[in-house]
């Protein structure tokens, strides 16, 4: 992973209104403990990540949108790999001991510079 | 209810407002009166059509179950929802765009609107908690907390929202 690196995040449709992206999308899960999920984009692109989150782990996602490791460290957080036994192209965005209200504020840069990529899997939705 | 039915309402609105602003044009012999009706029949059609919406989009919240999120993702308290959304449905201001309303995965919600400053409102439902947060022009943090007790509370967070909403989007 490098500064160009895109990191791809799935969407739950809950997380979207209206075609519309919402901060939900990059708030940390509690289950994940400060920490947003991904998929390394120089191992995966954003259309394999879609099927490999919907098909093989047969989790919900409604497109896929990316932020690169620039843009994360531009706002303050770093990015590493995680690699999984069954999902090598696993990585993070640690949000460190962000609070709630700082992880709104945070998770809105996050969407704001998806948002201006747009959805990366677009072609793939109806 | 159904997307038809919001948008007759809608609908309705709109060209009520519009025979109000015209009625003048269009009739020599109107009265101040006639317009006055005409511009008050138009908001009632505009709130049947919110209430609509906001009826719409607590439906929904309403069906999810615990584990909605792939297996996890609490569901928002049927009760404590019921109270948000009539809360929505008496105070919330006519002069801003419905916010998207999503759920968190502690069952709580977020309201968010498109636009300058991105303002949102964090809800905890548990104790009504309300955060509001946007952006300022300089990229700052304008962030606001409040509590929902009693419809006194609520009154005075939807006059926020309506003053500052309307105040960055204008």
């Amino acid at each position: 992973m490098n500064d160009g690196t895109l990191l791809l995040r799935q969407v739950h449709p809950n997380f979207m209104k209206n075609g519309a992206l919402t901060s939900q999308a990059f708030f940390p899960f509690p289950k994940d403990r400060g920490a947003l999920s991904v998929y390394d984009g120089d191992q995966i692109d954003a259309h394999a990540a879609h099927e490999h989150y919907t098909k093989t782990l047969r989790r919900q996602s409604h497109g896929v949108w990316g932020v690169t490791c620039r843009e994360v460290a531009h706002i303050g957080l770093t990015s590493a790999p995680d690699p999984l036994e069954d999902f090598p192209c696993h990585a993070l965005i640690h949000f460190g001991a962000a609070t709630n209200k700082e992880c709104r504020k945070l998770a809105k840069r996050l969407k704001d510079f998806a948002e201006i990529r747009g959805c990366l899997t677009r072609a793939t939705r109806p | 209810m159904t997307a038809a039915v919001m948008t007759t309402h809608y609908a309705n609105a709109s060209f009520l407002r519009s025979l109000a602003e015209r009625l003048p044009r269009l009739l020599e012999d109107h009265t101040p009166q006639q317009v006055q009706l005409l511009r008050e029949l138009a908001k009632a059609e505009f709130e049947k059509a919110r209430f609509n919406d906001i009826g719409a989009i607590f439906d929904e919240l309403e069906q999810l179950q615990d584990g909605w999120l792939d297996g996890s993702g609490k569901a928002p308290d049927k009760e404590r929802l019921h109270r948000f959304a009539a809360l929505m449905a008496a105070h919330f201001p006519d002069n801003i765009p419905l916010p998207a309303v999503v759920p968190t995965p502690e069952g709580n919600l977020l309201l968010e609107w498109q636009g300058r400053g991105a303002p949102s409102v964090d809800v905890e439902l548990a104790t009504m908690q309300a955060y509001f947060h946007a952006f300022d022009e300089n990229g700052g943090d304008i962030e606001r907390d409040f509590l929902l007790s009693d419809a006194k509370d609520a009154a005075a967070f939807f006059a926020f929202l309506s003053a500052h909403i309307q105040e960055r989007q204008a």
